[in-house]
């Protein structure tokens, strides 16, 4: 429990910080995708404002990191891409979230 | 983009995009309205089950078209997604339902206004605020769904939506009570400005969002 730990843990535990999560625009894709079963690349560059680009470039590297599945297939003849969030992917945003919080846990005024 | 916002805030974004960037929920809610307005007036023709057979199926008819429309408009330019379910959603839902069908009973209710529902005559309409306690009830049913979905989505027009539909039912309990049979002025009226508002959000939409030639 973070309430044990010695003084100065929650800064120390942000060096070893996901670095992959850590990024902005991948941390809201992920933040995105938390919530869905699974998003196409348009609601994605929608939800998150980014450009094709950017967001082609950052789901890769989310992808080569383990932290979703992307599969790409044709509605008609239009293609579509599906990105979804894999268990790895959920548990870093949750172990994100709790390193953090801790980190920045506001310190008791007495 | 300068700032991540918080796991919240892109949930709500998420949400509202989902659901009430296209304005077609809007639209389909203006003509559930609208519907009730002139509830009184067909039930006085069809009798109570016949227009209740016509109500429905009509609010079949307008969510099938509302689903064709989001899917034919609104997902090729805001994108597809299939929604995680887990059981606290799944409670939320059930508890969403059975708020909006409650309402939605209530005002009906409060329009066919049965004998035994009791309450004042016209000449003693505005005599006493606690003659209308089921018109009050759902008032504040109407404010307290739309704030909290408000709220939860992070839309402010939903505060407004409940404001109105619930004035509106209102005042059109004082109005026509003892005589329920016309068209519903107050409750068109909110549903008018439901749909101009709906109609507004969808050409913003599909000025802000054309549809993509290909995913790049």
């Amino acid at each position: 429990m973070a309430k044990d730990r010695p003084q100065g843990q929650g800064l120390r535990d942000l060096s070893g910080v996901d670095r992959v999560v850590h990024e902005p625009a991948r941390l809201m894709i992920l933040m995105v995708l938390y919530g869905l079963r699974e998003a196409d690349a348009l609601f994605l560059l929608n939800a998150t404002e980014l450009t094709w680009g950017n967001l082609s470039s950052h789901v890769s590297k989310l992808e080569e990191a383990g932290y979703v599945e992307v599969d790409k297939g044709f509605v008609g003849k239009k293609p579509r891409t599906m990105v979804r969030l894999t268990g790895a992917g959920r548990k870093a945003v949750d172990d994100y979230r709790r390193t953090m919080q801790v980190a920045l846990k506001k310190p008791r005024t007495s | 983009m300068n700032e991540t916002p918080s796991l919240s805030e892109v949930q709500k974004r998420t949400v509202r995009l989902l659901s009430y960037e296209d304005g077609l929920w809007d639209l389909l809610l203006g003509v559930v309205f609208l519907l009730l307005a002139i509830y009184p007036i067909t039930r006085a023709v069809l009798g109570p089950a016949w227009n209740l057979v016509l109500f429905v199926g009509l609010l079949l008819l307008a969510t099938t078209i509302f689903t064709a429309l989001r899917r034919r408009i609104s997902t090729p330019r805001l994108g597809y997604v299939r929604a995680r379910t887990t059981p606290e959603k799944k409670l939320i839902l059930a508890t969403a339902i059975a708020l909006v069908a409650l309402t939605a009973g209530l005002v009906i209710l409060t329009l066919v206004n049965p004998a035994w529902l009791g309450g004042p005559t016209p000449a003693v309409a505005l005599s006493s605020v606690w003659s209308y306690q089921v018109e009050i009830l759902v008032l504040l049913a109407l404010i307290v769904l739309f704030s909290a979905m408000g709220y939860r989505f992070g839309v402010p027009r939903l505060y407004l939506y409940g404001w109105l539909l619930g004035g509106a039912n209102l005042a059109s309990v004082i109005l026509y009570r003892g005589a329920p049979e016309g068209f519903n002025w107050p409750l068109a009226t909110a549903a008018g400005i439901i749909l101009l508002i709906g109609a507004t959000l969808l050409v913003r939409m599909l000025r802000r969002y054309p549809v993509p030639d290909a995913e790049a």
